[in-house]
C-alpha cells in the first residue's frame, strides 16, 4: 500500500464565518475588472437610442431618411420593423413593446434606435430622426390615474409574463393593472372596540437606484443564435425573455454577464437587452447599447405610492387591528409593479400579533418612467408608515416603544401570512439589540430623537438555483454559478462555501461570472437569495465531488472510520490523503477532474409566492437624529442594524451590505426624490439637481448587529441579508424624527417638508428661532 | 457622456491668450480647472471647439500677502487656498470658505477664477468675496480695469467679460482692526441653496460697519451696506434691529425662478442665515 500521509500536509483553516478577502479587489482597485461597457467585439457598432420628448402620444409619422443617409449609419430600427413579431414583453405582464408602436407612454420610451460605426455619427443620426406626435393629455400622476374618467394607459389588456409567480392575476380595472390584498378577522369589529386609533394619509417618492454603472449591452445577433453580454442581474430571465421575443431555442440564446457596477435591483429582469437584440438583428452586426444615467433614470426607478393607513389598539397596550390601502405608481409599464404590491402588501401588517387586518393594493398604470425592483421594495413603502402608527398608540397610551413593540411582536414560529411559511426570526431579541447599540433609554436633550423599527420582507424569490463544483487534478475548485457578482461579494462568499466543504483555503476557489452557455440555471440575484439559495446550490456541488473523494479514499485507506475533509484532503482522523492524490489513484493519470452537482428546488407544492418565503428577512433598526427647527434639516446621529443571516459567511460583507442600505436610507428618508412636471417630465435627471447620499451623509456610528441562530434555509444554517436594513433605517429614521418632534407624513423628509410640519405644529416662532 | 472634440491651444502669455480668445471669439472658451466647463461640454450646454488653456500661465498664478490685504491669482485652486498658511492666518473665513466647495477632487482643479467667471449663481465664493470688499482685477479690451465681484457678475452665467478679456486675479483686504468676517451657507442639493456672508466691524463693543451679501438665491450677488442701520447698536438692541432688516431684505431679494425650494422657505432661510451670520459677526469682532 501506498504512503497515505505526506510530509506536505497543509494547515487549512475554515472557510466559513472567515473575513476573507474579496475575491475581487484586486482587480477592482487596479482597473482591471472587465465590465459590460469595457467589451468589445470584432465588428461591433454603437447604438443610440431616440426617446419620446411627451409623455402620451400618438405616433403619426417617422422618417429615417436622413438618418440612414448619414456616413457610418448602418440601420435604424422603428416599431415598424416588429411588424414581423410578436414585439411584447414583461415578466409580469407582456405588456411593453421593444420600442414604441404607434404610441407613445412615458417621456424617454425609446421610440427608435440608431446604429452607426461610431457613438458620434449614432447621436448624430439619431437626432436626425423625425417623428410627428398627435399629443394626448397624459396621466401624469397616481391621483390622475385613479379618477374615474381618466384616460387609459394601456387600452388592451395584457397578457400575463412568463414569471409573475403571482397565482392568478386579477382582471385589470381601469390603469389598475393589479391588485393585492387579504383581510383576516373582523376589521370593522375590532376598529369599533377599540380604545385608541391612529389614521392618516402618507406618500412615498419615487426614487432612482442609482447604480455607477448604467444599464450596458452589446448584442451579437448571428443566424439563429444571439449572445448577448449585459449588466444584468437575472441573466437566465433575460435569456427566456430574448428567446421567447425572437422566437428562439433557448440554448440559441447565450448571455455573458462581466461584473456589474451595482444593481440594487435596477438590472433585475429585462431591460435594455430587447432593443440591443433587435437592432443587432437588423444591421446583422454586434452593436453596443449603454445608458447615459439620464437615460437610465427613464429605464427603471423605484414606486412611488400613496397609502391610507389606519391602526387599532386597546388601553392596556394590546394592537388589535389595522387596515392599509394603497396605490402604487408602477409609470407606464408594469415592470416588476405587481410583485412590488404583493410584497407591499405584505409588509403592511407589521409582524405583531393582529386580531384583524385588511389590506388592499393596487399597482397603477401612470404616463411616467416603469417603475420595477430596487432594495427592499415593498418592505420600505410600507413599514416606515406602519411603525409611525406603533409610535403614535405608544405615545397616546404613555408606553415605551420598545416595551409595546415586545409586547405586541410576533414570536419564533408565529403566523406571519396565512399559508406562509412562519416567523424564522426572534425579533425581540433583535429589537432589544439594536436599541441597546443606541442607549435607547438615555436621556436627550431637545431636538434629538431616537426611533425603533421592525418589519419583515419576503426573501428568496423563486427557489431554483443549479451549481456545479469542478476539482481539478492539482487541488484547485472552480464554482459555476448564476449568481451575478454586482458588487455585495457573492464570488467571494461562493468560494468560501465551497472551500468549506472540500476543506480548501478560498482563494484556491475560482468563481467565474455567468455565461449561459456553460453556467448552470439560477433563477436570480436578488430578493437576498444568492447566499441562501445559490449558495446552498453551491454546498451540494461541493458535496457531490466530496463524496467521490471520500469514496476513492475509502477504498485506498481501506478503512470503515467516517472519512471527512481537511487540508485540502481526506482523513480518517489519522491517515490523511491529498485531493491531488485521490484524483491520481481514481483516475491512474495525471489528469482528470471531478465534477459535483447541486440542486435547489422548492420543497413542497408548486414553490409558488403563496407557499414562500424562502425565508424572512428582518427589517430591523435604530436610529439617533437631531432635527434643527429653525432649518428643518434632520442629521443622523447614529443607526443600527440587524443582519438576522443564521451563520455568517463573512461578516465583513454582511456589514458592509448594512453600511450601504443604511446610506441608501439616508437618501431616500431625507432627499432622494424623482419629480415630475405636470406633463410628465423628469425635471431632475442629473447628480447635480438628484442628490444621492455621499460620504459626507455617513452617521458618526453605524452598527450593524450580526445575528447567528443558524436557523436558515441556507449553507451551515444561512439566510440572507443586505436588504432588510434599507427598509429598516428608513423607517427607524422616520420614527426617530417623529421623537424629536415631527411626525413626518412624507418621505423624503426634506429641510423645507420639516420646517413647514414645525409651523403647522406652532413649534417655532414665526420670525425668529435663530438657535 | 464622452467630450466633444476640440482643439487645445496652450499659450505662454496672458497676452497671447488674450489674442488667440479675441481671434477665435464664440467658437472658443477658456479653460482653467475645466470642472464647470468641461461639465457643460459633454452636456453639450457648450459647444466649444476651441479651448485656450490658462492652467501653464504663471502670470495668474499665485497668493501674495501683500501690504493691506492679499492677492489670489485667478488660476489658483480652491484647493491652495483652503490649505494657504498666509489665507489662513490673515482670511481665516475664506479659507474655511474654500475647504466647503464642492469636494475635494474639484476643489484640487477647480479655480477661483474659473468659478467666478462661470458665473453659477449657485455659488459660495462670489458671495464671501463681496461681503469682504474683494476687487476683481480683470484685463479688458487690454486694459487693466477693477470690479467688485456684484459688477462683475451680472447673472446666471454671465459677467462682463467679452471675448479676448481676462480676469487675472483678485484682491482682498485684510480685515479692518475690530472686524470678524462670516460665511454661512446651506447645501440642500449638490450646489448651495443659500449663500450670505457678513462682515461686522466694532469699536468698544458696538458697531461701527456692517455688510452683508446673498448669493445663491438670486440671480447675482446682493451686498448690502448696514453700517448706517446698525451703528451704535449692541446686545438686544442689535438683535432686534437685525431681525426686522433681515425680514426686509429677505422678503424684497429677487429669487431664482423654478427652484425645488419655495420661494417662502428660501426666503426664510436668507432671514435665518442673514441674521445668524450677523449675530456671528458682531460675536467675532468684539473678541
Amino acid at each position: 500500500m501506498a504512503a497515505v500521509t505526506t510530509p506536505e500536509r497543509p494547515v487549512v483553516a475554515t472557510a466559513v464565518g472567515r473575513e476573507v478577502e474579496r475575491a475581487d479587489a484586486r482587480v477592482k482597485l487596479n482597473g482591471q475588472a472587465e465590465f459590460t461597457g469595457d467589451i468589445r467585439v470584432p465588428g461591433m457598432l454603437y447604438g443610440a437610442v431616440l426617446r419620446s420628448p411627451v409623455a402620451r402620444a400618438r405616433i403619426t409619422r417617422v422618417d429615417v431618411e436622413a438618418a440612414l443617409a448619414l456616413d457610418g449609419v448602418v440601420a435604424v430600427l422603428t416599431g415598424q420593423d416588429l411588424l414581423d413579431m410578436d414585439p411584447y414583453y414583461g415578466h409580469a405582464l407582456r405588456d411593453r413593446p421593444i420600442v414604441a408602436i404607434d404610441e407613445v407612454r412615458f417621456v424617454g420610451e425609446p421610440v427608435a434606435v440608431v446604429a452607426a460605426r461610431t457613438l458620434a455619427v449614432a447621436e448624430e443620426a439619431r437626432n436626425l430622426i423625425e417623428v410627428a406626435y398627435d399629443l394626448q393629455a397624459p396621466v401624469a400622476s397616481l391621483e390622475a390615474a385613479v379618477r374615474s374618467d381618466a384616460p387609459q394607459v394601456h387600452t388592451t389588456r395584457a397578457r400575463p409574463g412568463f414569471a409573475h409567480g403571482l397565482g392568478q392575476l386579477p382582471d385589470p380595472e381601469g390603469n389598475v393593472c393589479y391588485r393585492y390584498g387579504f383581510t383576516t378577522g373582523d376589521v370593522s369589529a375590532d376598529f369599533a372596540g377599540a380604545d385608541v386609533v391612529v389614521e392618516g394619509e402618507y406618500r412615498f417618492p419615487a426614487v432612482y437606484q442609482y447604480s455607477l454603472e448604467t444599464h450596458s449591452v452589446v448584442a451579437d445577433y448571428r443566424g439563429d443564435e444571439v449572445t448577448i453580454w449585459a449588466s444584468c442581474q437575472h441573466p437566465f430571465l433575460v435569456r427566456q425573455e430574448i428567446a421567447d421575443l425572437f422566437d428562439l431555442n433557448l440554448d440559441r440564446v447565450r448571455v455573458v454577464v462581466p461584473y456589474l457596477g451595482g444593481g440594487f435591483g435596477s438590472k433585475s429582469y429585462t431591460k435594455m437587452e430587447p432593443i440591443a437584440v433587435a437592432i443587432s438583428r437588423k444591421a446583422r452586426r454586434p452593436v453596443r447599447v449603454v445608458n447615459r444615467v439620464d437615460e437610465s433614470m427613464v429605464t427603471t426607478r423605484r414606486h412611488n405610492m400613496v397609502c391610507r393607513m389606519r391602526t387599532a389598539a386597546a388601553a392596556d397596550g394590546t394592537l388589535l387591528a389595522r387596515e392599509a390601502d394603497f396605490w402604487l405608481d408602477t409609470g407606464a409599464y408594469a415592470d416588476n409593479g405587481p410583485r412590488v404590491t404583493a410584497t407591499a402588501g405584505d409588509a403592511a401588517p407589521g409582524p405583531y400579533r393582529w386580531r384583524s387586518v385588511r389590506v388592499d393594493g393596487r399597482c397603477v398604470y401612470t404616463n411616467t418612467a416603469p417603475a420595477g425592483s430596487y432594495r427592499a421594495f415593498g418592505a420600505i413603502h410600507l413599514q416606515w408608515i406602519g411603525e409611525l402608527q406603533v409610535d403614535e398608540i405608544a405615545h397616546k397610551l404613555g408606553l415605551d416603544p420598545l416595551e409595546f413593540r415586545c409586547r405586541n411582536l410576533l414570536p419564533v414560529g408565529g403566523e406571519v401570512r396565512a399559508g406562509a411559511k412562519p416567523l424564522d426570526a426572534d425579533l425581540v431579541g433583535d429589537l432589544r439589540k439594536v436599541a441597546e447599540a443606541i442607549d435607547w433609554g438615555a436621556p436627550r436633550p431637545p431636538g434629538r430623537g431616537v426611533g425603533l423599527s421592525v418589519g419583515l420582507l419576503a426573501a428568496g424569490a423563486h427557489p431554483v438555483s443549479m451549481a456545479t463544483v469542478r476539482l481539478g487534478a492539482d487541488g484547485g475548485a472552480t464554482v459555476l454559478v448564476g449568481t451575478t457578482e454586482l458588487g455585495q461579494g457573492a464570488r467571494t462568499a461562493m468560494a468560501q462555501i465551497a472551500a468549506e466543504v472540500l476543506a480548501l483555503p478560498p482563494h484556491q476557489v475560482v468563481v467565474r461570472g455567468t455565461d449561459t452557455q456553460y453556467t448552470p440555471y439560477d433563477r436570480s440575484t436578488g430578493a437576498s437569495r444568492s447566499t441562501t439559495v445559490a449558495g446552498k446550490a453551491v454546498e451540494l456541488a461541493a458535496r457531490d465531488v466530496l463524496a467521490s473523494l471520500v469514496e476513492t479514499a475509502a477504498t485506498k485507506l481501506d478503512s470503515d472510520a467516517p472519512l471527512s475533509a481537511r487540508d485540502g484532503g481526506i482523513t480518517d482522523g489519522e491517515r490523511w490523503i491529498s485531493h491531488q492524490e485521490l484524483i491520481r489513484a481514481r483516475f491512474g493519470f495525471a489528469g482528470g477532474e471531478l465534477v459535483g452537482q447541486g440542486r435547489v428546488q422548492p420543497s413542497r407544492g408548486s414553490g409558488s409566492y403563496a407557499e414562500g418565503p424562502v425565508f424572512w428577512e428582518v427589517c430591523l433598526a435604530a436610529a439617533e437624529v437631531e432635527v434643527d427647527p429653525a432649518t428643518g434639516v434632520v442629521h443622523v446621529m447614529r443607526t443600527a442594524s440587524v443582519a438576522d443571516v443564521g451563520r455568517a459567511i463573512n461578516p465583513q460583507l454582511i456589514r458592509r451590505q448594512d453600511e450601504g442600505a443604511t446610506l441608501q436610507a439616508i437618501g431616500n428618508a431625507l432627499f432622494e426624490e424623482m419629480h415630475y412636471d405636470p406633463e410628465g417630465l423628469l425635471l431632475n435627471d442629473t447628480l447635480l439637481d438628484y442628490r444621492i447620499p455621499s460620504t459626507l451623509d455617513v452617521p458618526e456610528q453605524m452598527t450593524c448587529v450580526i445575528v447567528e441562530n443558524e436557523d436558515g434555509p441556507g449553507p451551515f444554517g444561512a439566510k440572507g441579508c443586505g436588504e432588510g436594513a434599507f427598509a429598516g433605517v428608513t423607517a427607524a429614521i422616520a420614527t426617530a424624527v417623529a421623537a424629536a418632534g415631527v411626525p413626518m407624513r412624507e418621505l423624503p423628509m426634506t429641510p423645507e417638508r420639516v420646517w413647514r410640519r414645525l409651523q403647522e405644529r406652532g413649534t417655532v416662532e414665526q420670525t425668529g428661532e435663530l438657535r | 457622456m464622452k467630450l466633444p472634440q476640440f482643439e487645445l491651444h496652450r499659450p505662454n502669455s496672458v497676452d497671447g491668450a488674450s489674442q488667440l480668445l479675441t481671434e477665435l471669439g464664440d467658437d472658443a472658451s477658456a479653460y482653467s480647472g475645466g470642472t464647470e466647463l468641461l461639465l457643460a461640454m459633454k452636456l453639450g450646454l457648450i459647444k466649444s471647439r476651441h479651448l485656450v488653456d490658462l492652467k501653464p500661465l504663471a502670470e495668474l498664478r499665485g497668493i501674495e500677502l501683500r501690504p493691506g490685504g492679499v492677492w489670489i491669482g485667478a488660476g489658483v485652486t480652491h484647493r491652495e487656498i483652503e490649505s494657504s498658511p498666509a489665507i489662513r492666518a490673515v482670511l481665516p473665513p475664506l479659507a474655511g470658505m474654500a475647504s466647503q466647495i464642492a469636494n475635494v477632487r474639484v476643489r484640487a482643479i477647480g479655480t477661483i477664477g474659473g468659478n467666478l467667471c462661470f458665473a453659477d449663481p449657485n455659488s459660495d465664493p462670489a458671495t464671501l468675496l463681496s461681503a469682504l470688499g474683494a476687487r476683481l482685477r480683470a484685463r479688458v479690451n487690454g486694459e487693466s480695469v477693477e470690479f467688485s465681484p456684484e459688477e462683475f457678475i451680472e447673472g446666471p452665467y454671465q459677467t462682463l467679460l467679452r471675448p479676448g478679456d481676462l480676469l487675472l486675479g483678485v484682491w482682498i483686504p485684510a480685515l479692518p482692526a475690530g472686524s470678524a468676517a462670516v460665511h454661512l451657507r446651506m447645501k440642500i442639493h449638490e450646489r448651495p441653496s443659500v449663500t450670505v456672508a457678513a462682515l461686522v466691524g466694532v469699536t468698544r463693543g458696538e458697531v461701527v460697519a456692517a455688510r452683508l451679501a446673498v448669493g445663491s438665491v438670486g440671480p447675482k450677488v446682493l451686498q448690502v451696506e448696514l453700517g448706517e442701520e446698525l451703528r451704535g447698536l449692541s446686545g438686544v438692541g442689535f438683535s432686534t434691529r437685525v431681525r426686522s432688516l433681515m425680514a426686509l431684505l429677505a422678503g424684497s431679494i429677487p429669487l431664482l425662478p423654478e427652484r425645488p425650494e419655495s420661494p417662502e422657505y428660501q426666503r426664510h432661510l436668507v432671514r435665518l442665515l442673514g441674521a445668524r451670520a450677523l449675530e456671528a459677526g458682531l460675536e467675532g469682532a468684539r473678541n
